[in-house]
């Protein structure tokens, strides 16, 4: 196994603290000026980081509350490693360190790496293999001066925060979208957004307790809690999601006797292109619930795979369509406020992904919340997964730093969000002219990669002899023997006993199939809804 | 006929119903809906709006290509990665080409006695130790583990509130009879306290103590696994990295030897006994291809193995699709021979890696065989002060890993004796150990000390005397994995001028 902490090499990071004046809130252009004042990033086999020393230090925000009341009995007993002692001695010159366990790097087989990107703005795939740029990932480029971050790092044990190469980014870049407004936050890398709410709800929970979500939530969500002994309770929603009042509701009336619980603190939530539902909270609605949050002190876990899937107005089928983001700066003012960036208490941890962005198999996110409840995740990353593969980050900040930099990933988001308009307005013009208005329904999903159709069931010939659940299942059985796979509505509850639906739901995805495949399928669920309703 | 039906037997065999072992957590897995649609999605022409996967030409990555090392001395390959899977989500169980790479593999090298064993990619052994206490602990169990254990593999489970049973290890490793004795009075000794059953083991290259189980030990520890229903968990990072017995005046330059006779040299698995599957083996390529990786593979029987699964569904999911990737571009390329070799060589690399070291401790200590000497639990060799007949420590060079483990005669100093005399002192041998580590540290040679390899016992149980340890006794663990052959001479002479000052 793995020495734990850092027994590599120099280690040296610079507080950006003294007295330069950058514009605030950090801009895309700011960043470079940034970098430049804090010298070339040495870091590295194993090298210690921390956002702190990449991020805008700010005295006049207010600190992190602190959340010793909430975090579990699991998460207070996590010691830092015992070999952490060691590691400020490394900075010592001339140390010669028989501590740790890591391997020589020449004994990575690994000798270069090169890959294909594209070049923005030309990112489609016709485009990249024509001007695409090919990438080189040496093993000792650091040493022979070709860059900051190279395969004999990469392929060695890191920190459980990640690297200090990638980790810079990801904290510029939580900086640019979401400047936080208070001052202790950090960012730390995971090996993607599952992963990191397991953790989370290890660091919160105790058996018995209740996570507070959408009735409708991400069913992953749900079942790595179970396990845990940790129940999901639903909280009603609209087509912006979550309803403040019904949360509020909900937990002025707490009753731990009946409830046979403490009152939950935790709220789970996706405020963009929610999974199933596919509704987007807009500014007013966060800002509603944060309060309720402030009200009841929950702490908020913000998951945001989506956020970035945020598309044009729609537009309906014969309107023209919105012209793209004219710049960075037009794109980022589009983008709802995230609760990270409302967050004066320190009490949202936020959860960004690759994987929707990117691609799922880099198995990269990371979590930003106060230096607190970072801290608490890294230890356990520690004993767990550790880091996200070297290879992933390795490969991620070829992309995304030194080639694309923070002007080209903003681009390249941009060019998702048309891409992912137009998924959505080909799927819902096939339901437009294929599903049966009178049954089926829907809100245009605003982010993410569903569309959640509600059928009139009250319409059903059966209504009064079967129960929602059976009129789900027999519609999606006549859906399969049309050939076509839709998710039922009620695979996606919050509550997993006793919940009586009281509508009938399907979900659809337009992240996956073509734009033919998806009229075809829409078609074909048309018919199904048909057939199974009688008309 | 009679042969013939033995063999006919014996691969029949399948893993003995194991589900008693499986923890709360682990049980109360609800089922995953979405499974459900994995069933439909094989029709002809269906098309699915089910799932939630991205498209791949949403992906920036158009290819990649790596270039290794070669296994061997000839030309060096050029490969090229496929790129779509490995970059979408998986279904938790990673390539299926790598997938049954490691199962040829395994069922080459390490020959599991039963039939049914399966394969599971993990995140390196970290991960999957992690995944395994989840998936067979209760808070308030007890683990057994080696007397001086790896304390990674302990930071998982001490939150838990579980606690170590330190058994005793000698020279080839664990000692049966201890673990004998501890299950044997068990009960006795802890009335209403459910008997452990999970070992935590590092057979090959023991971290700390460098030692390596053979055969006939492990078949000791096996069937006393199968006599009190423990599951071993054999975490097995350094297996490639077996050592012949280190000889004084051993030339420094081991030569190669071949392929064949390297497999024929290692000892077995766990595996190679394991009948009833009762073995979870953690195998990484953390050691052998690179840590940064994060790549492994559990080696479990069918029910530990669709858990696991389960498990790293809700978690980790798939290891990173480009490690997957690479790393079974790269062996489908090697094939197992090559990769064999490399590993061979690896071994030949580490193995002269710790002649240095233990050169280098010749050069600087007068060093006596410890069967010559009767010093009480001394066991290899003893080093003794340059000039002088006073002994420090003693080591049983490694016969695997990446470790020394030096087992130090506190007693010897006069320091020492002084803090034992001192009424104050409640732990004479954790201060003097930590006053000794700082001097290393202040010379410039970082070592990993002692109290990093003790077993957590409980908060009742931390000091020397209350966690049962050696009176006048403390260690120190020196790698040889990291730094070049000048680094290592140098830092040697670094800790003999401190031993020298101190002592």
């Amino acid at each position: 196994m793995a020495p734990p902490s850092a027994i590599g090499i120099d280690v040296e990071g610079v507080r950006d603290t003294e007295g330069i004046v950058l514009p605030d809130p950090l801009t895309v252009n700011g960043v470079s000026a940034r970098r430049a004042k804090a010298g070339k990033l040495i870091a590295g086999t194993a090298a210690y980081t921390s956002s702190d020393f990449f991020k805008h230090y700010d005295a006049s925000k207010p600190k992190a509350r602190r959340w010793d009341h909430y975090l579990s009995l699991e998460s207070k007993s996590r010691i830092p490693s015992s070999l952490k002692g060691a590691a400020r001695h490394l900075k010592k010159p001339g140390i010669i360190s028989l501590g740790g366990g890591l391997p020589c790097a020449e004994y990575f087989p690994i000798e270069e790496l090169n890959m294909k990107i594209p070049k923005p703005p030309h990112f489609t795939e016709e485009e990249t293999s024509k001007s695409g740029q090919i990438v080189r990932a040496g093993k000792y480029d650091v040493s022979e001066g070709h860059g900051i971050y190279d395969l004999s790092i990469a392929l060695n044990y890191g920190q459980g925060s990640g690297s200090a190469q990638l980790l810079r980014f990801v904290t510029e870049h939580t900086e640019i979208v979401c400047h936080p407004p208070y001052q202790d936050w950090h960012c730390a890398l995971s090996v993607g957004s599952t992963s990191a709410l397991e953790q989370t709800y290890r660091m919160f929970c105790e058996r018995g307790d209740y996570v507070l979500s959408e009735e409708y939530t991400f069913a992953s969500a749900v079942e790595t809690a179970a396990p845990l002994g940790v129940k999901f309770l639903g909280v009603k929603i609209d087509n912006e999601g979550l309803l403040p009042e019904a949360l509020d509701e909900l937990l002025s009336n707490w009753d731990v006797q009946s409830r046979g619980a403490r009152k939950p603190f935790i709220l789970y939530t996706v405020p963009s292109g929610q999974n199933p539902t596919g509704a987007t909270q807009g500014t007013e609605r966060r800002k509603a619930i944060y309060k309720v949050a402030q009200k009841h002190d929950l702490y908020i876990i913000e998951d945001e795979p989506y956020y970035f899937l945020q598309m044009q107005p729609y537009t309906g089928t014969d309107a023209p369509n919105i012209p793209p983001p004219r710049s960075n700066e037009e794109f980022l003012k589009a983008l709802i406020p995230t609760y990270l960036s409302m967050d004066i208490d320190g009490r949202v941890m936020r959860m960004d992904s690759f994987s929707k962005v990117i691609a799922p198999g880099t198995r990269v996110g990371w979590i930003t919340a106060s230096e607190q409840v970072v801290e608490r995740f890294i230890r356990h990353n520690e004993c767990s997964n550790q880091n996200p593969s070297g290879i992933s980050q390795l490969l991620l900040y070829k992309l995304l730093d030194e080639n694309w930099g923070h002007d080209g990933y903003l681009q390249w988001l941009i060019n998702l969000r048309m891409q992912y308009t137009k998924r959505r307005d080909s799927l819902l013009a096939a339901c437009e002219k294929y599903l049966p208005s009178e049954i089926v329904s829907w809100n245009p999903p605003a982010a993410g990669m569903f569309l959640w159709l509600k059928l009139d069931w009250h319409k059903h010939p059966h209504a009064n002899t079967k129960k929602i659940v059976e009129l789900e299942e027999e519609i999606f059985l006549a859906a399969v023997d049309r050939g076509v796979l839709i998710s039922r509505g009620s695979w996606f509850t919050a509550e997993r006993v006793g919940f009586e639906a009281t509508d009938l739901f399907f979900r659809a995805t337009f992240a996956a199939a073509s734009s033919e495949k998806m009229t075809e399928a829409i078609e074909r669920f048309g018919v199904a809804v048909r057939e199974s309703f009688e008309l | 006929m009679a042969a013939l039906d033995t063999i006919a037997l014996a691969t029949a065999t399948k893993a003995i119903d194991m589900s008693h072992h499986v923890n709360t957590h682990s049980k109360s897995r609800p089922p995953n809906f979405l499974k459900g649609i994995i069933q439909y999605m094989s029709y002809g022409g269906m098309v699915s709006l089910a799932g939630g996967l991205p498209h791949p030409s949403l992906f920036p990555f158009q290819s990649a290509n790596i270039q290794t090392f070669p296994h061997s001395a000839e030309a060096r390959p050029d490969q090229l990665i496929s790129l779509a899977s490995a970059l979408q989500y998986g279904s938790g169980s990673g390539d299926a080409s790598l997938v049954k790479w490691a199962h040829d593999f395994t069922k080459k090298v390490f020959k599991p006695a039963y039939g049914d064993w399966e394969i599971l990619l993990h995140n390196g052994n970290t991960d999957g130790w992690a995944k395994i206490v989840r998936l067979l602990c209760e808070p308030g169990d007890y683990i057994l583990t080696e007397r001086h254990t790896f304390s990674s593999s302990q930071s998982v489970w001490i939150p838990m509130g579980i606690r170590a049973v330190p058994i005793d290890q000698d020279g080839r490793g664990l000692i049966p009879e201890a673990l004998d004795a501890a299950l044997a009075n068990w009960e006795a000794e802890h009335p209403g306290i459910r008997r452990p059953h999970l070992l935590n083991i590092v057979p090959v290259g023991s971290n700390p103590a460098g030692t390596t189980m053979d055969g006939a030990r492990r078949k000791e520890i096996y069937d006393l696994c199968v006599k009190y229903d423990i599951i071993i968990a054999e975490d097995d990072p350094y297996f490639f990295l077996q050592f012949p017995v280190y000889k004084l005046g051993e030339s420094s330059d081991p030569t190669p030897i071949p392929q064949e006779e390297f497999v024929k040299s290692l000892v077995p698995s766990f595996l190679e006994f394991d009948t009833q599957g009762r073995v979870i083996r953690l195998d990484t390529f953390s050691k052998t291809l690179g840590p940064g990786l994060r790549l492994g593979y559990f080696v479990a029987n069918p029910q530990f193995k669709d858990l696991l699964l389960r498990g790293a569904q809700c978690e980790t999911q798939a290891p990173s699709g480009w490690s997957q990737a690479i790393v079974a571009s790269l062996l489908s390329k090697w094939a197992i021979g090559g990769y064999l070799e490399w590993v061979s060589n690896l071994r030949g690399q580490y193995l002269r890696r710790r002649n240095w070291m233990i050169d280098s401790l010749a050069a600087n200590f007068t060093i006596k065989p410890a069967a010559d000497i009767s010093i009480p639990g001394a066991e290899g060799f003893v080093a003794y002060l340059k000039d002088t007949d006073k002994p420090i420590f003693s080591f049983v060079p490694p016969t695997g890993g990446m470790f020394i483990w030096t087992r130090f005669l506190y007693s010897q100093s006069p320091r020492f004796l002084e803090l034992q005399k001192d009424e104050k002192v409640e732990d004479p041998e954790k201060v003097f150990g930590d006053e000794l580590w700082t001097t290393f540290a202040d010379s410039l040679v970082l070592l990993g000390a002692g109290i990093y390899f003790e077993p957590w016992q409980g908060k009742d149980k931390q000091t020397t005397k209350a966690a049962g340890g050696e009176e006048g006794i403390g260690y120190f663990r020196l790698a040889y994995s990291y730094s070049t052959k000048e680094e290592m001479e140098l830092g040697i002479q670094r800790f003999a001028a401190v031993i020298k000052d101190v002592f």
